[in-house]
Order: structure tokens, then sequence, then C-alpha cells
């Protein structure tokens, strides 16, 4: 899986180092679901709590692309 | 496949709330963790008529209690450094300066230390332990060594039950040696073989209490007395200088600087110098031990402030 690294300086996880501050680095979904929960707190008798400034997130998704009419659109191709 | 030591890691959180696992945020390389879970067995002082043996046992208090050594470095070491000193004040931008000060240990100031411990069977098993508060540390520097931080942890639970965070280190991370490390004593630098900084805390543990929710595990631990942070200064007998300060009752300015690059790591305050004169004991030349107490009727911060100076713009 993707995802993406908000801290403020450098570091080093599991099959990639010198991850920068904003880079998108793709790893084992084993691995990324535990980077994505870094933060998080388990209290015994209720739901997780976030954290307020995630340190990793998953990379926001890039908008599909629209289809370009033309004017050949629609014709039947002969 | 197999997992040995060198498969440990060890992360750290700021726990909010308090005593709340909280998966690690940043983990920091490390020469050995002892920490461990003690749980308490109250055994029955009953009699059962003609039997020798008392069969009957109840489970009893728990705690974490231990310490983790890591090299002294000025990355990554803010968290450990603000939750053992209480409050922390940062400026700057890159490098930034994070100066620590004697501050409430409140609930405010305790971790999940998580520490990855590897079987023979291939996994590295999560010990979270969670509601650590630093009891005290000891940082030290000795001649041809990297400079060590050991911290001493008491905790409230192991929990067992969470998944192992991936570590996650500091790519710019890399320990102090002796090389580094300068110190000045009442303005004058005063070369030396070794040092040991220690700090304790004087926080009150063990607060079992009978209660309604998780009665096994102690309560946060409270201030509960002075803070003390003594050094030892190991060196050859240069002179009659400290000693005659120590005679004299005189205090002085103490700094002990680690400089690498642009990052730097400043213990810094005002001591008092106990006695201990030389001895010549043997043919060799002469070596001097000076006891040092760190203390200030100006202020708490006037005794004792770490300042560092690093690329990290968050503790």
């Amino acid at each position: 899986m993707k995802i993406q690294y908000n801290g403020a300086s450098a570091v080093d996880v599991p099959g990639h180092d010198d991850v920068q501050p904003g880079a998108v680095i793709d790893v084992a979904d084993e691995v990324g679901a535990s980077l994505l929960a870094a933060g998080t707190a388990y209290p015994d008798d209720g739901a997780p709590i976030a954290p307020s400034a995630p340190l990793w997130r998953v990379p926001a998704a890039k908008k599909a692309a629209t289809p370009t009419e033309t004017a050949e659109a629609g014709k039947d191709t002969p | 496949m197999t997992a040995a030591g060198f498969d440990s890691q060890v992360g750290y959180a700021l726990e909010s709330p308090s005593g709340t696992y909280t998966a690690p945020t940043r983990a920091l390389e490390h020469v050995s963790s002892s920490l461990k879970l003690e749980m308490d067995r109250i055994t029955s002082k009953g009699i059962k008529a003609g039997r020798r043996h008392q069969g009957r046992w109840f489970p009893g208090g728990q705690r974490v209690k231990g310490n983790v050594v890591h090299e002294l470095s000025p990355i990554n070491t803010g968290l450990l450094l603000r939750t053992m000193m209480g409050a922390v004040s940062s400026s700057g931008s890159g490098p930034y300066t994070h100066v620590y000060t004697p501050g409430a240990l409140t609930q405010t100031n305790t971790l999940t230390v998580q520490v990855g411990t590897p079987s023979v069977n291939g996994t590295v098993n999560p010990f979270s332990f969670t509601g650590c508060h630093i009891m005290g540390a000891t940082i030290s520097s000795k001649a041809g060594e990297v400079a060590m931080i050991d911290t001493e942890f008491y905790g409230q639970h192991l929990d067992v039950g969470q998944s192992l965070t991936a570590a996650s280190y500091s790519s710019t991370w890399a320990p102090f040696t002796f090389l580094h490390g300068v110190l000045s004593i009442a303005g004058s630098e005063y070369e030396f073989d070794d040092v040991t900084l220690t700090y304790k805390n004087a926080l009150r543990t063990d607060r079992h209490v009978h209660r309604s929710t998780t009665p096994a595990r102690p309560l946060t631990s409270l201030e509960s007395g002075f803070r003390e942070w003594t050094a030892t200064v190991n060196s050859d007998f240069h002179s009659m200088t400290a000693l005659n300060r120590a005679i004299a009752g005189t205090e002085a300015a103490f700094s002990l600087v680690f400089t690498s690059g642009a990052n730097t790591l400043t213990f810094a305050g005002n001591v008092r110098s106990d006695v201990d004169s030389p001895t010549p004991d043997g043919p060799e030349t002469l070596k001097q031990s000076l006891p040092l107490v760190f203390l200030s009727t100006t202020s708490d911060a006037a005794a004792m402030t770490i300042t560092q100076a690093t690329t990290e713009a968050t503790p």
C-alpha cells in the first residue's frame, strides 16, 4: 500500500531509508497499517482516539481523467 | 526463521490520556532494555485441618520497572528529555532550540514504551508498557566511548494484546562521542576523563488502592519530594583550584556541551562542589574526583536546564 509521511524530519522505516516529509512510499500492507496507526490511543473501554496530527496518511487519490469530447465522439467506426 | 536480539526495537509515544496504550510515534536505536512487568502474588494464610501445604493464592498488584539505555544523540531524544524534566519551550526554525526545565510531572508526561521482543519462532513480540514515568536518568560520557543516556522507568501495565508498530527511526540520528563533549566549570574549560550526571525525579510510586477500574495497576505516580541532579567528574589532579572551591563552599557555573555539526546538547546549571581530596596511593599521576550537586536559590531552571539545538521541530 502507499502511504504519505507527514512528519517534520526524515525517517527510516522498514524497507525505506531517508523518507522525507511529504514523500509517498510503497510498503507492505502490514507495515503501512502499523505506521498509519502511529500515535493512536487505544483506551481499555472505548474507541481508538486518532492523533490530532497523524504522522502518516493514505495519499489523496488522483482525480480520474475526464473523457475529452471530440468531433469524432459518437460516430460509428467504419 | 528465527529472531534474535538484533531484531528487537524500542518505540515511544506520549500518552493521551495517560495510562492508555498509544501506538509509538518514534523508535530510538537502543543498547538495552530491562523493562519488565512485575506481578505480585498474594498467598492465603488460611489453615485447613490436616493440610500441610497452602494451596490458595490470588493475583496481586502489578507495576512496570526497568531501564532503557540509548546512546546519547541530539536527534530524537527530545521526547525523553521532555518527559524527564517536565517542561519544554521551543523556538527557532531549522535548527530549532528546545529548552527543558524542571516542570510539573503530571499525567501529561507519561509514555507508552513498546519493546519489540524477539522469540526464536521468528516473531517479534510487542511488549507495550503503558503509564511510564521517567523516575531518573544517568547521562555519561567517558574518553574513548560513546555518550550514553540510561533512563529508569516506572509504569502501570504491560499490554501484550497490541500490534507491533513498525519502527520509524530518525534518518539523521547519530550519537555523541567523547570527541563532542566539552565541560566548563566556573567559566573555565575543565579537561576530564569521564563525567556522570545522575538525575532523580522523587516520584511516589506503587500507589495501589481499592477501586473499581483496573485495581491491579498502580495509580499514576505523583511528585513527592525534591528532585536531585548530581554529577561526578573524574580527571587528572590538575591543581588546587577545584578542591579550594569545594573547601571554601563556593558555588560555580557548570556547563557540559556536546556539539556535533549544527546540533548541540547542553547540560547547564549551578553547582556546589563537595569535598573529595586526591590521595597519593601509588607511583602514578594523581586523579581527582569532583562530586557536584546542582542547586540554586534563584530558580529550579538555574539549577539545571537542558538545551537542545537540533533539526527537529518537535522535541
